[in-house]
This record gives structure tokens, sequence and C-alpha cells, in this order.
């Protein structure tokens, strides 16, 4: 049964009776009909198929309903009938200004989570990266983070913050720093939030460049070394260009969940006070569950998911560029 | 198909009561010919019983043995006995079992919602507030009348006595739907001033404010006190995260004079009173109440009262039994209970808010859940739970000799009863999306919290309800 493949006269492979395709089976002892000679050319069409459906099953067919959904005024009551707005939910969204605040309010948010996330990281990874007692240790605390459930640490969260009873302000009266009011001030919002987020995730940059660090080869390193080169520029002109790709890749990857971060930031302040910290995705949520305006609410969702592509299409580009050391 | 027959059956079997053996053939014809006996049967045994009141005590609680309900309900204080207590016993009564599952208010309003829009026949009964959510689930068809179930001997038991709970919470149970009743009160929630007694006395202070201004200059002295061991007490604490507070403030509103809409429908809160409302709301947290407080929601206010941050809380009355048990709560006996102050005009207006039981109309298992409601705001269920301070919806249990024995508080009483008797279900305004009017008020409070120009806040909140009002209808040109 399990012979090789064999050459055939006319040059084409003849493969052994079971790895025959179907259709040619099918078509034995028979002339050979067109489809099946049609489904033979186009086998590689055919075997992708099946993931091809499934992928829009879970993905083509949830967007496209958005898509149709966002083009009505649709109330979430199966009673009371859509109306078609054609894109008047994407012009009542462009002329809102909410939307706009929410949208500066994401970025704003984005900016800061990963711009915090990349500093720390980066230090985080240098020193992982000497080697120390206990680096194995520390490692495995590093991921603690992100394993522990995000909705829980929210909340634990949100109690240090208290602005009288928190043990964050506690921590403050130490060092005689003046008391915050931490989520509870428009102000500090949305840095506090962020300040949660690059808690979250901060090891997650970590590790990843660490991973990069251990690429660099000590050889050059030393040489460098050998050269006089101090620390400052040895991390300038040997580290930082090295990691760079790492660096682009991590920030890729932490950019796209940070402009569609909700979990923490619908715990903590639910988008206040005073819509302080309402990014698009919560505004879109509020939209969607709170006044269940389905149409209004699906047409940010889509113009949430447009703005992602864009950003992470530039993103990619960055990446895709060739670095000159 | 299935289910329409075998709803038939299921009808018929109700209304033969223990004939079933006369049915046992199948078939469209037989069957309606069974129907349409039982039916008469049903209609001459209903008169009978109405006019002679001769089924009482007799009445079947096991006919629906077997079947398992799913109900959706508000955490409340009471929560923790309707687990552990009334359940077993419905299910031992009845046979039937109960899946209970008990949301924060707010969680629960957005679960309710996907679960009615896929017209879930897994969801049987709810919990949600009437003045609240009423309307807008009326309309989209995500309530179920009770009429029927309350009129019909064959399904309420003649202890029930619907006419017992009182007339202002019947009320509102009829109030959004069409004049049909759609909801069944399960625990009236009035707002009363909680006050610590140990906390005034050390400011010198007697007994609770009679006044609005009353109310600040206490709160103002009980700031001046020194730090003690236990920390800071605040003068007052309030909830003050927008959508939370705005049932709150509605209390602060009608009392100074103030309305949520004018006459004609229109936003009314730039009128001059309505301003002086939202401003001492907020004035009182900004000074006298915990930092930060414009992001406390209700449970966060309800924690930081019961840990002892604050020397007075106005909020509704169910929170009494969490403030006087000693697990869960650090002033436990030392609290008093009071009316909302007076306001400026020597007046004050009480709301009503109510929490109702509704049933689903896509539940196979309407009847159940009927019995379900029977039990838990009996007679008996809702005196045990009185007890526990959370407010009954029923005369008798106000009445009951066995409560004035126990009343440990009988300033509690007072103040709630009061709220009962006189409340308006005006805690959130009477409209068609009064969720999202909520979300809208809320930034006039917070604003006001936080210092800001409230009178031009409240024309920004005003401005931003309007177009709402318009928009579903409820505000003509």
């Amino acid at each position: 049964m399990n012979q090789p493949p064999e050459e055939s006269g006319s040059g084409r492979i003849r493969y052994p009776e079971r790895a025959e395709g179907l259709a040619y089976q099918a078509a034995r002892g028979r002339p050979r009909a067109a489809w099946t000679a049609l489904v033979d050319r186009h086998i590689r069409l055919l075997f992708p198929l099946p993931s091809l459906l499934a992928f829009l099953l879970v993905l083509g067919f949830p967007i496209g309903f958005m898509l149709y959904v966002s083009l009505h005024d649709w109330p979430i009551s199966p009673r009371i009938p859509s109306i078609f707005l054609g894109v008047g939910n994407y012009a009542a969204l462009l002329t809102n200004p909410r939307f706009w605040d929410s949208l500066w309010i994401t970025f704003y948010f984005t900016a800061l989570a990963v711009g915090g996330e990349l500093v720390f990281g980066f230090a985080v990874a240098l020193l992982i990266h000497r080697e120390f007692r206990g680096r194995g240790l520390v490692r495995v605390a590093l991921i603690m983070p992100m394993a522990a459930t995000p909705v829980a640490m929210s909340l634990i969260w949100n109690m240090m913050m208290e602005p009288s009873l928190g043990m964050l302000n506690y921590l403050l009266s130490f060092v005689r720093a003046p008391r915050l009011l931490w989520a509870a001030d428009p102000r500090w919002a949305v840095p506090s939030l962020a300040l949660i987020d690059i808690w979250f995730w901060t090891p997650f940059i970590a590790l990843i460049i660490s991973a990069g660090l251990q690429t660099i080869p000590e050889e050059i390193v030393e040489s460098a070394r050998l050269d006089g080169a101090t620390a400052l520029s040895l991390f300038r002109h040997i580290t930082l260009p090295l990691v760079r790709a790492h660096v682009v890749m991590a920030v890729i990857l932490r950019t796209i969940p940070a402009l569609k971060t909700f979990d923490h930031i619908f715990v903590i302040t639910g988008g206040g006070p005073l819509r302080a910290s309402e990014t698009l995705n919560l505004y879109t949520f509020l939209e969607g569950f709170e006044f269940f305006h389905m149409g209004y609410s699906s047409a940010l969702a889509l113009t949430l998911t447009l703005i992602i592509l864009v950003v992470s299409a530039l993103l990619a580009r960055l990446r895709a560029r060739e670095w000159s050391y | 198909m299935f289910h329409v027959v075998h709803s038939l059956f299921v009808t018929k079997r109700y209304a033969l009561s223990g004939k079933e053996g006369a049915v046992k053939r199948e078939g469209m014809l037989a069957s309606l010919v069974v129907m349409l006996t039982g039916l008469l049967w049903f209609i001459l045994a209903g008169g009978i019983l109405c006019s002679a009141d001769a089924a009482a005590g007799e009445f079947n609680w096991k006919r629906f043995s077997g079947q398992s309900i799913r109900f959706l309900g508000e955490t409340l204080p009471a929560t923790p006995y309707l687990r552990e207590k009334v359940i077993p016993e419905f299910t031992a009564k009845t046979g039937i079992k109960v899946v209970y599952e008990d949301y924060a208010a707010r969680q629960l309003r957005q679960k309710m919602a996907v679960e009615m829009a896929g017209k879930s026949k897994n969801l049987d009964a709810y919990m949600t507030l009437p003045n609240v959510t009423g309307r807008e689930y009326w309309k989209s068809g995500f309530i179920e009348a009770l009429d029927q179930f309350i009129k019909d001997p064959n399904l309420t038991a003649p202890e029930f006595d619907y006419e017992d709970f009182s007339p202002g919470v019947r009320a509102i149970c009829a109030r959004y739907f069409d004049g049909k009743t759609g909801c069944i009160a399960f625990s009236p929630q009035t707002q009363i001033l909680y006050w610590r007694k140990d906390v005034f006395a050390k400011a010198g202070l007697q007994g609770p404010p009679q006044t609005l201004a009353e109310m600040e200059a206490a709160a103002a002295k009980i700031m001046e006190l020194p730090e003690g061991p236990e920390g800071k007490v605040y003068g007052v604490m309030l909830r003050g995260a927008g959508y939370e507070a705005v049932t709150q403030l509605s209390y602060y509103l009608y009392t100074h004079g103030g309305t949520w809409q004018d006459d004609k429908g229109r936003c009314n809160l730039t009128s001059p009173e309505a301003i002086q409302a939202l401003d001492f709301y907020g004035r009182m947290l900004r000074k006298y109440g915990p930092p930060g407080a414009v992001k406390t929601n209700d449970i966060e206010a309800q924690s930081l009262f019961a840990q002892g941050r604050a020397a007075m809380y106005s909020d509704i009355n169910t929170r009494a039994a969490v403030m006087e048990d000693p697990s869960r709560s650090k002033v436990a006996g030392k609290l008093g209970y009071a009316k909302i102050p007076l306001g400026p005009m020597g007046k004050r207006q009480m709301m009503l808010p109510i929490n109702g039981l509704f049933i689903s109309p896509f539940s196979d298992r309407k009847e159940a859940s009927w019995l379900f409601f029977q039990h838990i705001t009996s007679k008996e269920v809702l005196l045990a739970l009185h007890l526990q301070s959370s407010g009954s919806p029923r005369v008798s249990t106000w009445e009951s000799p066995e409560y004035k024995r126990q009343d440990k508080h009988p300033d509690w009483t007072e103040a709630t009863l009061y709220g009962i008797r006189t409340g308006l279900p005006l805690n959130v305004p009477d409209v068609l999306a009064a969720n999202e009017a909520r979300t809208i008020i809320g930034q006039a409070i917070q604003a006001s919290i936080l210092g800001q120009d409230v009178r031009r806040a409240a024309q920004q909140a005003c401005d931003e309800w309007n177009a709402l009002l318009k928009k579903t209808g409820d505000l003509k040109d």
C-alpha cells in the first residue's frame, strides 16, 4: 500500500492507490467526467475550502451582519421592526462630539499605556538579562499579572485606588506626597487606568525584549567594550539597534489590544467621571448594551475595527521597513 | 407545533384539576373536545369557587411538580435569605425547582436585554424596577400581564390576597403597562436618612436634622471633629457616580420644589429649584463627603458608611439590613433612622421605587413562576424579610402584632412607612428611555460634585435630554 510515488512515462508523478484523489477514484473505470477533471485541476482550492468556510462563518458572517445592522435603526425588541437608514448611523457618529472625544481618549490611553509598558518593559528586560541568583524565580513572578483574571485584578485595583481607604494613598502618605483622587478625578482617570494597564502588560513586553536581548552576539558586546564603549553608548549603538525588531513587534502586539481595552476601564470608572475615561470601545458598549441602539452601536464597533486595522497596517509597515544601523 | 399542542394539553390538565385520567387519547379532534369540556368546567368551577370561596385551604401547590424555572434577580440584602431558606421551602412545597441567579442592578438590566432579545425560553421570570425599565420592556414585549393569573382561583391561592399589597405599590405595578398589572411588588425601596448616634453625640448635636439647612450645618460640624483612631469620619455619604446618583437626587430635587420635567414634558433641570437641588447635592458631597465621591456607586457608598466613614447617609431603606448586621458592618447598633429632612419650602417629597417580579412572555412555565411569586411574596415570607429590615409591600406585615412586638427600630419603621404611604414613583423620570435619561442627568450631578458651573451643566444635560425625548416621541415640539 505504502509504496513510494513512481514516475510515469509522461513525467507526471503517479501516486499509490491510497493517496489518489477521491475524485479520481470515483471516476476510475468510467470515462472521466468533466467535473472530475475540474475538481482535479482545482484541488489546491478545494482543500482549503473547509477552513475558508469556517473562517467565513466565524468572522465573515458576524462582520457582515454587523455591517447590515449598522445601516439600520435596529431596536433590540423582536416586536419592533427595524428601519433602514443607509449611512445615517455613520453620519450621526461623525457629527457627534462624543465620538470624537472618545476617539481622542482611546488614543491618549493607548499612548500612555503602551509608552509606559515599553519603557518599564525595556528596563525590566535589561534587569533580568543579567545573571543573578533567583533569576528563574523572578521570571516566573513576572508572568503573574498576565495570568491573573483581569476583572478580579481590576476590582482589587479599584479598592487600592479608593481615595480615603485605599492602599495607594496610604503608601503615598509615607513619603508625605499629597493624596490623589486617582480614577475619581477626571484629569487623572485615564492616567490611573493606564497605570493599571502598565501593571498588567509590562511583563509581556519585558519577555519579548528579553528574548531579543538573548539574540545579541556576545562578541559584538565584548569588542565594543574593548574599544572603550561606555554603558550608555553600548546601549545606544549596540543593544537598541539589535533588538529594534523585537521592540516594534512588542509595540504592535500591545497597541492593538490597548486600543480596544475594555475590562478594567469598565470595572473601575465605567467611562466616568464625566465621561473622562470613555474610550471608543466603552462608548460602543454603552450605546449597545445600556441603551440598546444596536444600529448605532454596530456602526461604532465597525469604525473601531477599521481604526484598529489602519493602525495595525501602519505599524506593520514600520516593522517591514529596513532598518539601517 | 409540538409546543402548541403540548401547551393545550397542559392548560387542559390544570383546568381539569386532577382529572387527568380523562385525557388519554391523542389526536387533535379528541383533544379539542376535551379541551372545550375542560374550558366549560373551568368557567363553571371558577364561578363557583369565586362565589362560594369553597376552595380555601385546598389549593393545589403540587400541580407543577417536576418543573424547573430560572429566575434572574437583583442582588438585595434579602438575597441570602431567599437563597438559603425561601427557595428550598418553595421546592419542598411545590416540587418546582428554582434556578436563582442574582446580579447588581445595572448588570442585571444588560443581561436581561440580551436574553430577551434572543426570546430566551430559558428565562422564566425576573426582577427589575418597573419605574426604570417598565415602559421600555412593555413596549418591547418583554412582560407578560399578570391579571389572568391573579384572577384565576385555580392558579392563585386564596391566602395570597393581592388586595393586601399597599395601594401605592399596586398602582406602580399597573402604571406602565396600559392599565394591566405587569408585576408583583417585592420590595419597596423608599429613601431614608441614616445617622450615627455616637458621632452626633460627640459633635454635641441633638437628634437627626429636621431641615436640609440643619443637615448641612450638622455635616459641617462633624467635619471639624478630630480624626479618631479609626480614621476620619466625614459629614455625609451619598451616591456620587452619576448614573447611580440620579435616583437619590430625586428626593432632594422634589423636596426643593423642582421636577424632572415641566408641564410640557421638557427637561426642567434648569429651573431655579432644580439648580438649587443639584447644587445642594453636589456641595454636600464636595465639602462634607469622602474624597473621590464623584465615583462612588451604590454598593461603594453602602460599604463606606458600613465601615464607619460618614455620620449621615441617605439611601434606600433596605440597606439597614446590611448596616445592622455586625458581620458586615462596623456601625451596627450605632444608627438612628429618620425621614429625609424638609426642604427650604418646609416640605418634603418622598419617592417610592419598587422592585417588581415579572414573568417573561417567552417562557413555557409561566404558571410555575406565578406559584413562585406567590410564595416569595406571601405574608409569611415578606414578614420574615421585613423583620430583617427589608421593607414589605404588604399592609398586613406592617400591622402584624408579631412585627410590632419585634420591631427593634421604630424610627426605621416610621421613616420607611412614610415613604411607602406618600412616595411617588419618580425616582427616575417617567419616560420611555428612562435609563438613558439617567446617564445624561448623572453628568450634571457629577459636574456639581466636582464644583463645576451647575447652571451650565444643567443646560448641557437638558439639551441632550430634550433631543432624546424628541427622538423617543416623549416630547412633541
